[in-house]
């Protein structure tokens, strides 16, 4: 059997997962479509590279959220797509109080997701690769070309928006 | 001092390193309001998990994949580089050897051909002729241009190895490799082609100061030709000089001229009157004759059913037919091959008659004929001076070249096409198998070739089979070399060594088939084993490709 054709059987068995975590992450189907092939044309040249003993799943999804944060680093135009490591420790300081309330009395999942993809790009991203992907902290530092301490950061902060919005009754799901 | 959100989060998340972590949870085993932040940040993070998994998961419900495949590709290796080169160079040839038989020769002469529903063997062997006079230089240029792509490849092979295989290089290759498809399809001929449909006519009062080559249903040469002359034809007339030498193939040929050179012909009725062949002759057919008008100069050689030479022959005359006559002066021998030869009155044998004959009346000899040698029956060709091979020189030179010959094919076949390395020698049912499957390869292609060839479109086709045939055999016996190879240096360090390993089977293979007596049959064998085991491949990745589907 050619590599090809091995290729192809894993082609239809991950296309759906593939699809899916590319339209989690970029947020739009259109362009999860063009990630996601994508995203098996680079597996496809790299395959040499991909390391048998490891799941394929890990390996692809990688490549996936790669190229996905390569499309949102282009569709924002902006060099520091995550942000200032000082400035989001500022930021932080500067709404302190502890998580008294939780998400957790939000029992509402609807409610939660909406307000997850309603997150900006930069809180998001990061917040589906280490819950959703189950990455560790120095995995999505490498993706998102940040430090490891801007991770935590970053997903801190993401927590405490996704509070905020799921607190505030009346404006749930709408932009924080 | 309570922990902080951060270190919380981090906590939960478990991405503190062990240290802190211990620190941290020391404070927390004392502190009830951090502990409960703690038990609070980790249930968060476990409701994101849940939540996200969830809807992922049923996210995925909706989402079809696409039946149509993406177009996979990625770049290519060294090897796979190699390997389209070669291909390439091949699939071109074929296209053009395709093309213009199928269409420069075929097409229009099968046009013609309606009025004769079945061609016989001399139509067939014209075609072939016709084809192979017009276009076997360009064929050969074309062929020429192969090499150079071969070369080019080769060339830029060696350069990617010291360059570190970068794109760019790549495409200077690619382009390297499109500018020599180009070019090479162009047939730089310096010749004279005529090409006509019914009739060609060098009138007399034309002189050719060149090698003509003609093509035509008639082919009239009145004039002289100051080269050679190549034609085929159905009906050839030729009553011009040539200096030259002559090639004529065509249903008949009538000659009443002056050759310089040799003469070769092939038809079904050959006559020559009044004409002085300075070369030799060469002629094939079914009715030849030569007249006493005539001179030939050389040696005169003659296959035809019925055979008549009332001319002169310079030299000795071969001449292999059901009836022979001869009334004319023979310089030298008269070597018959033949049921009647009849020396009629007038005849003149200055050398020996050798009859391959048992029958003693085959020999029909006129009184007023005169041999002036002996008259000899011999029942068998005379054996050629028996040489023992093994104590010539040039024999182990021979092998000596054979054996680079082979080991430089086989690497390269090896290298370009793996694959060829993963086949094993079996012994028992299933050796014996590959080499039946062998055997069934090695005559059905040749059958298949050969019904290919009767019908006209075909002959480039078959013509392509035996050559493929031929390929393919001598590529058996390297690959079980490099089986043989293998299994001789398996126990050793070097047992994955291509070159190695395919040199010793090598060396091997080539002292085997040449052993005396037996090696005849050794080299049978492994062809046949070769064959197979190539057929076996090609069976096994075809199913696999089936499979799949």
């Amino acid at each position: 059997m050619s590599a090809r054709v091995a290729f192809e059987i894993l082609y239809r068995e991950y296309y759906v997962r593939v699809f899916g975590l590319c339209r989690k992450l970029l947020n739009a189907s259109a362009l999860a479509e063009d990630a996601t092939q994508e995203t098996f044309m680079r597996a496809y040249r790299n395959f040499s590279r991909y390391d048998s003993s490891r799941p394929f799943w890990n390996w692809i999804a990688t490549i996936a959220s790669r190229i996905c944060i390569d499309q949102i680093r282009a569709r924002s135009q902006t060099e520091h797509l995550f942000g200032d490591e000082h400035d989001e420790l500022e930021s932080l300081a500067a709404d302190q109080p502890h998580a008294s309330t939780t998400i957790i009395e939000a029992q509402d999942k609807q409610a939660l997701l909406a307000a997850i993809s309603q997150l900006p790009d930069k809180y998001r991203i990061p917040l589906t690769l280490a819950y959703l992907q189950e990455m560790s902290y120095e995995q999505i530092a490498d993706q998102l070309d940040v430090s490891q301490n801007h991770v935590g950061v970053l997903l801190l902060r993401a927590k405490q928006r996704l509070r905020a919005t799921m607190t505030a009754p009346s404006t749930a799901g709408s932009n924080p | 001092m309570h922990l902080s959100a951060l270190e919380l989060s981090l906590l939960a998340d478990n991405e503190l390193d062990a240290a802190t972590s211990e620190s941290l949870k020391a404070h927390i085993n004392s502190c009830t309001d951090c502990r409960e932040q703690l038990a609070l940040a980790t249930a968060e993070t476990q409701i994101l998990r849940q939540s996200l998994e969830q809807d992922f998961e049923q996210d995925l419900q909706n989402i079809v994949v696409p039946t149509a495949l993406p177009k996979f590709t990625r770049a290519i290796s060294l090897r796979e580089f190699a390997l389209i080169n070669v291909v390439t160079g091949g699939l071109l040839w074929l296209l053009q050897f395709v093309w213009k038989t199928l269409f420069g020769e075929a097409v229009i002469s099968a046009l013609s051909w309606f009025s004769i529903p079945i061609p016989d063997a001399y139509e067939i062997l014209l075609e072939v002729a016709l084809y192979f006079s017009l276009e076997g230089e360009s064929i050969m240029s074309a062929y020429l241009g192969y090499i150079v792509l071969l070369l080019i490849a080769a060339g830029f092979t060696g350069a990617l190895f010291y360059a570190q295989r970068s794109r760019n290089l790549l495409g200077l290759g690619l382009a390297c490799l499109i500018a020599a498809s180009v070019l090479t399809p162009t047939p730089a001929s310096a010749l004279e082609i005529r090409h006509n449909e019914s009739t060609v006519t060098i009138s007399a009062d034309e002189v050719i100061n060149d090698t003509l080559m003609v093509a035509a249903e008639t082919v009239v040469i009145e004039g002289d030709v100051d080269g050679n002359l190549i034609a085929a034809a159905r009906r050839i007339i030729i009553s011009g000089e040539v200096t030259g030498n002559v090639i004529a193939f065509a249903r008949t040929v009538n000659i009443t001229s002056e050759i310089g050179g040799t003469l070769i012909t092939a038809a079904d009725t050959i006559v020559i009157t009044s004409s002085e062949l300075d070369g030799d002759v060469w002629a094939a057919g079914s009715d030849v004759r030569i007249d006493e008008n005539s001179e030939v100069g050389g040696n005169a050689t003659i296959a035809s059913e019925f055979t008549v030479v009332d001319s002169s022959v310079g030299r000795d005359l071969y001449t292999f037919s059901e009836t022979t006559d001869v009334s004319g002066q023979i310089a030298g021998n008269l070597e018959a091959f033949v049921n009647t030869l009849n020396i009629t009155g007038g005849a003149i044998v200055e050398g020996d008659v050798n009859i391959r004959s048992h029958d003693e009346d085959a020999l029909i000899v006129s009184p007023s004929a005169i041999i002036k040698g002996e008259t000899v029956f011999l029942d068998l060709p005379e054996s050629m001076h028996e040489v023992n091979r093994y104590t010539q020189a040039e024999y182990y030179l021979h092998q000596l070249v054979r054996l680079a010959a082979a080991l430089v094919t086989g690497l390269l076949a090896l290298w370009l096409i793996p694959a060829l390395r993963s086949s094993e020698l079996e012994g028992g049912m299933h050796g014996l198998a590959t080499a039946g499957l062998g055997l069934v390869t090695m005559i059905s292609i040749p059958v298949i070739a050969l019904i290919l060839m009767v019908t006209v479109i075909g002959i480039p086709l078959g013509v392509l089979a035996i050559f493929g045939w031929l390929v393919l055999i001598y590529l058996a016996k390297i690959i079980v070399a490099s089986q043989v190879g293998r299994l001789i240096l398996r126990n050793t360090d070097r047992g994955n060594s291509l070159p190695l390993t395919l040199g010793t089977g090598l060396l091997v293979v080539i002292l085997v088939i040449n052993l005396p007596g037996v090696g005849g049959i050794f080299n049978i064998i492994m062809t046949l084993v070769g064959l197979g085991m190539m057929v076996r491949l090609t069976m096994a990745y075809l199913s696999d490709l089936g499979e799949v589907k």
